[in-house]
This record gives C-alpha cells, sequence and structure tokens, in this order.
C-alpha cells in the first residue's frame, strides 16, 4: 500500500490526528499521509480531499502542507526521506508556526480579455500587443503596491503572482497570525471600495501553501 | 464602489494553482515514482484538465 502525503507536523502535535492518517516520524518531524492504492486520482474531489484535510490539519497545529501528489511506495521510503531532511523541515516549522495563509485575489473592474485578441499579423501590431501587456503588468503591479502599502510590516513577506489569468491583475498571498485575520479582510475590504481600477476577493485562511518549499 | 467579496470557499483553479505548485516538497523535485510511474505525467494531466475545466467556466459566465 502506498502512501500520500498530506502534511507535515512536530512529533507532539501528530497525537492529535489518528484515524485516517498514517503517522511516519523521524525523530521530532512526522509525516502524516494517506493511505492509498497506487497513484491517486488527479481529480476534482481528490484535490478538494487533499485541500481538506490539509486545512483540517493546519486547524490543529502548526504544520507545512504537502503539494498534492507526493507519493511513496511504503512507510520505509517516507520515513528515510524525512530523514534526510529533518532539520530544515523543523526550521520551516517553526517559521511558520501556527500562522495562515490569506489569499487575496486582484481582479481588473475593467478587464481586457487577451484570448480573445487576434494574433498581431505585422511588427507594428506585434509590439503595441507587448507594450499593452507591458502596461498591464505594471499597473497590476501598483495595484499590489497599494494594496500591500497600508499593511503592517509582517505583511510584507508577501507572496504575488503578477496577471496570472485574463481578467486578473494578480493574486496576492500574506501570511498572518489566526487573530489579525479580521483586520486582513477589513483591510483589503477597505482598499476595493475605494480603488477605481481593481476589485478584490478574500480567500482564507488557508494552511500556508505558498510559504513553504 | 463595491468589490470586496469575502470568501472561504475557495475556487477550484486556485485549489489546482496551489497544490500543484506549492506546499511542501519532500523529495528533491515534485516528481517522485511509485512503483516505475512517473507522476510528471500525473501532473501534466491535471494542469491539462485545469485549463479546460477554467475554459468552461469562462464560457458558462
Amino acid at each position: 500500500m502506498t502512501l500520500l502525503v498530506r502534511a507535515i507536523v512536530r512529533s507532539a502535535d501528530a497525537e492529535r490526528h489518528g484515524g485516517d492518517l498514517v503517522a511516519v516520524r523521524d525523530g521530532d518531524i512526522v509525516a502524516l499521509a494517506s493511505p492509498t492504492t497506487g497513484v491517486p486520482a488527479p481529480d476534482e474531489p481528490s484535490l478538494r480531499a487533499h485541500h481538506a484535510i490539509a486545512s483540517r490539519i493546519h486547524d490543529s497545529g502548526p504544520s507545512l502542507p504537502s503539494r498534492f501528489g507526493q507519493v511513496f511506495a511504503d512507510e520505509h521510503a517516507l520515513a528515510q526521506v524525512i530523514g534526510s531532511r529533518r532539520d530544515e523541515l523543523a526550521a520551516e516549522l517553526e517559521t511558520v508556526g501556527d500562522r495562515v495563509e490569506m489569499s487575496i485575489t486582484l481582479s481588473w473592474r475593467t478587464p481586457v480579455a487577451h484570448a480573445d485578441e487576434p494574433e498581431p499579423t505585422t511588427g507594428r501590431e506585434f509590439l503595441e500587443s507587448r507594450a499593452a501587456r507591458e502596461r498591464e503588468r505594471r499597473d497590476a503591479k501598483d495595484a499590489v503596491d497599494r494594496l500591500l502599502g497600508g499593511l503592517r510590516s509582517e505583511h510584507q513577506s508577501a507572496r504575488t503572482q503578477i496577471c496570472p489569468r485574463d481578467g486578473v491583475a494578480a493574486i496576492v498571498a500574506v501570511l498572518i497570525e489566526r487573530n489579525a485575520v479580521r483586520d486582513l479582510r477589513e483591510h483589503v475590504s477597505a482598499f476595493a471600495r475605494n480603488d477605481d481600477r481593481v476589485s478584490a476577493t478574500v480567500h482564507g485562511p488557508l494552511p500556508p501553501y505558498s510559504f513553504v518549499s | 464602489m463595491s468589490g470586496e467579496i469575502a470568501s472561504t470557499e475557495v475556487p477550484l483553479v486556485d485549489i489546482i494553482d496551489r497544490l500543484l505548485e506549492r506546499g511542501v516538497v519532500l523529495a528533491g523535485g515534485v516528481t517522485i515514482s511509485v512503483a516505475g510511474v512517473d507522476l510528471i505525467e500525473l501532473k501534466l494531466n491535471v494542469v491539462l484538465a485545469s485549463v479546460s475545466a477554467f475554459d468552461r467556466a469562462s464560457i458558462d459566465r
């Protein structure tokens, strides 16, 4: 039976997660995994289930959520890998701690559908198209600066994706204490009410997917 | 001016983006072989599925 890794936790926190999860430990570091038969199906139910389990684990205490699809042949194989990265994982757990990720999507109020634009047929059209995309990226960075400008210094470690898809200026991930979630929502709400270029949607709190390596 | 919608339900496209591109990686990269099956192929399948799902969602809007 193979093991699908869900998250990494400290040994002391692993006791809270019995039942359907297998705990594979090396010293103070424990990998929580689900038994599977073969390769997991990469469909929506599997992804949502992985997210739900990672969220449940992080709600119970500090954890490093796993990227989906890390499957090990057995407990021995998983223990070997944990052992080889034990110190690094312990340091990341210490850094991330109990904090949570909040995801803020900034959407253009007047979106441009690049997918609907015809392919450039002349050099001039090509250069104009490229310049328009560069302007959009610059405007998106400005919007992120406006959003983050009013946040406290702990929010400045934000992870940002600029123009990840049509209509979206940026997706910004911030790592915050659980008791700061409400303040962040209020800040984003005030920002979105007053910004004439972008609207904002907040998702979270989430496990800190964007802040672990 | 409105625009902020507080939400705890994460859209599928954001879940896919997070679970496939982010999170702790235990062994060198995202690809771990199980019984000779390389999961990079699995990942590509997921990405293709997510793109088509996203396109469908855009059309439905």
